[in-house]
């Protein structure tokens, strides 16, 4: 039990929806979430197919612990081939759509085709329908089709996942957003699902999620809450956000900044947690109202603000005036010190938009730096910006990019093609912050060695989820250990996104605490060793999904900026990334050889045919 | 001598310790783990250490002598968001 045991087929083309038995040999290897959907994905589509062709699949897939009482199990993964990157993309939401899916009572949803003209998917618990989007909802954004949705089928309880005017218009890194401002947000599977003209799946589930032995499950469920809750980490999370992390990284020098030709920012002190949470002179409140939380979750590190009403961005606009969704760390690195902006308006305004049209704030931020390096190096003119100087440190043109880009309206065709393609358009690739075109979140793999690996080698493009080098990286660690810590974090970190809980409880618990909660949840014995192994059988299905889409290990690398230009303050000051020392141990470590291809060896050992 | 502590992120740890950004009083040559100590966080392991920004390895801080005037920053293990 755990799983529901059934999956959704939808043939866009065809317009129909047919449940199915979930494979269960294939659960018991591949688990669930990013794992178990990769699986289908790898044995349906051709790898080197377009990712904006119908070919392409498109799976929403839970875990088993999606929509249980386990903390933070609420979560749910977008897998298909990215647009971003043409790599395998798993964007992984919480929030509460996740949950009510599974209690429709589906593992997963499972795309192919295209639909001939604009549809929504509208599932009651076992019924499954396409329902006609043109003239209702296509052309909407996020936070209005949510509304329309449930203003039409006259439930206020259900539940949504959509794209906005991004993925609609096909900027490469848009997002599938689900309960307004919760993301499935990298690798463009938000522009896979305009490719193949679907709006929205609206789910209402009023079903229960059964788990195997229901007394064990209570006790592994009560221990692992317990342990968050007497956590000082779960207090900051809940109290600052992942926004404590901007603190870190500017002490420690690894804060993208400019587009990464900094890694220190002078105007932190007015983004921070600390600046979230300080009143402003204009209205006597803070950017910050409250924090929140995803289903089932006892963290809460979700961020509710709102807007300085006298600002510039927001004038006009009512809309952004209300309380909604705000900067993380991510969102807050890309919008603030990554484009040199320091005005914290004016980076919740563009998270907004990012929020609304359904744009990767990470993706959209770092392409605006590389617009504004472009820019100052006359690359583009005012000819491309519409007479909008592009300079790093400009509030106007981070405005001016997010009232463009998800629209596509003029400058903001060529922002929404990403940071790789912008850049190669202009002549200048080498500015481009990315890798497998995937741009960066906030960490300068300079100070940080093991995070220059963890992005080389991730399989969706530049990652800071993929593995876990934080502690190591931070505490300065030696190089010599860098590759076998990124290899063992990333088959964790994979093994987590395979059941339905958040990446953030790993920050408290081991995989004793997952381990406990899935094996009593699940048929068949969960042991941590066990975890392990099912995380490297998915990594190792993933690399070899990219390997026959056609990347090779020249893709495991980082911009020149990183290997050949020297940190220019912080703690890795005069270093580069040491990549070429690192990477053929962590070949090695995997099982793969010389060319990063997984032996014959290792793919037997890990059961992969 | 006089080292300033920074606490990143984090509140004031513990009863006894300093305030953030406070100048503390150590012997001369301290070592880390020895401010810690005066600190009341010498048996503390979940904080990471950088004195004027570079890391101090845990097994490193009782090698790592600290002189007048630097900062010693504390802060916790956190991960991406």
């Amino acid at each position: 039990m755990a799983w529901q045991r059934k999956i959704l087929r939808v043939d866009l083309t065809a317009g129909i929806c047919t449940a199915e038995p979930l494979n269960m040999e294939w659960a018991a290897q591949y688990l669930g979430q990013r794992g178990l959907a990769s699986k289908y994905l790898a044995e349906e589509m051709d790898p080197k197919a377009d990712a904006l062709s119908p070919e392409n699949r498109l799976i929403f897939a839970t875990g088993p612990l999606t929509g249980t009482a386990a903390p933070t199990g609420g979560r749910y993964s977008v897998i298909t081939k990215g647009a971003l990157t043409g790599a395998i993309a798993c964007s992984n939401s919480g929030g509460y759509f996740g949950a009510e899916l599974k209690l429709a009572g589906w593992d997963m949803i499972i795309f192919k085709g295209k639909a001939p003209k604009p549809v929504y998917l509208w599932i009651a618990d076992d019924r499954a329908e396409l329902r006609d989007a043109e003239g209702f909802i296509w052309g909407k954004s996020v936070w209005e089709a949510e509304a329309l949705i449930k203003a039409r089928h006259q439930d206020p309880q259900i539940k949504i996942a959509s794209i906005g005017r991004a993925g609609e218009n096909l900027v490469r890194y848009a997002c599938v957003m689900n309960d307004l401002d919760r993301a499935a947000g990298r690798s463009g599977v938000g522009t896979v699902m305009g490719s193949k003209n679907l709006k929205a799946i609206a789910v209402r589930g009023t079903k229960g999620v059964a788990v195997e032995d229901p007394k064990a499950f209570l006790a592994a469920v009560t221990r692992a809450r317990e342990l968050l809750g007497a956590s000082e980490v779960r207090d900051d999370l809940a109290k600052n956000g992942t926004q404590s992390m901007m603190d870190v990284t500017q002490a420690f020098g690894s804060l993208p900044t400019r587009n990464n030709r900094d890694v220190q920012f002078e105007g932190v002190e007015k983004l921070n947690a600390a600046a979230m949470a300080t009143r402003r002179r204009t209205d006597g409140r803070a950017n910050l109202i409250t924090n929140k939380a995803c289903f089932a979750c006892t963290i809460g590190c979700g961020r509710v603000v709102r807007m300085d009403p006298t600002h510039f961005a927001a004038a006009g606009k009512d809309r952004y005036l209300t309380a909604s969704g705000g900067l993380e760390y991510e969102s807050g690195y890309a919008l603030g010190p990554m484009v040199g902006v320091d005005d914290i308006d004016a980076a919740t305004y563009a998270n907004f938009v990012c929020n609304e049209q359904g744009m990767d704030p990470i993706s959209f931020g770092s392409t605006v730096a590389a617009a504004m390096e472009l820019y100052e190096t006359g690359a583009i003119t005012d000819a491309e910006t519409g007479g909008i100087p592009y300079v790093f440190g400009s509030a106007e043109a981070l405005v001016n990019a997010a009232d463009l880009t998800g629209s596509g309206e003029g400058f903001g065709k060529d922002l929404g093609l990403g940071s790789k393609r912008l850049c190669e358009k202009y002549g200048h690739p080498e500015f481009a912050m990315v890798v497998k075109g995937q741009e960066f979140p906030g960490y300068d793999g300079r100070a940080m060695q093991g995070m220059a690996l963890a992005y080389a080698t991730s399989n969706r493009g530049a990652c800071h989820l993929r593995a876990d080098p934080y502690e190591d990286d931070f505490s300065g660690g030696k190089l010599e250990g860098k590759a076998k810590i990124v290899k063992t974090t990333e088959d964790q970190n994979t093994v987590v996104d395979a059941t339905g809980l958040c990446a953030f409880t790993m920050m408290i618990w081991s995989l004793e605490e997952v381990a406990s909660q899935l094996d009593a949840a699940c048929e068949g014995d969960w042991t941590v060793e066990r975890l392990r192994d099912t995380g490297e059988r998915i990594w190792n299905l993933e690399r070899r999904f990219n390997l026959a889409a056609g990347f090779t290990a020249a893709d495991d690398t980082l911009p020149k900026r990183i290997l050949k230009e020297a940190a220019n303050s912080g703690s890795g000051k005069g270093k580069v990334a040491e990549l070429s020392k690192m990477l053929p141990d962590y070949y090695e470590q995997r099982g793969w050889d010389p060319d990063g291809v997984p032996t014959t060896q290792t793919l037997q050992r890990l059961g992969i045919g | 001598m006089k080292v300033k502590v920074e606490f990143i992120a984090i509140e004031r740890p513990k009863s006894g310790s300093a305030d953030n950004g406070e100048t503390i009083e150590v012997a001369n040559g301290a070592a880390v783990s020895e401010a810690l100590l005066s600190l009341n966080l010498g048996r503390t392991t979940s904080f990471l250490t950088l004195v004027n920004g570079d890391p101090v390895p845990p097994e490193e801080r009782a090698n790592t002598r600290l002189k007048e005037g630097d900062t010693l920053c504390l802060f916790r293990p956190l991960k991406g968001g």
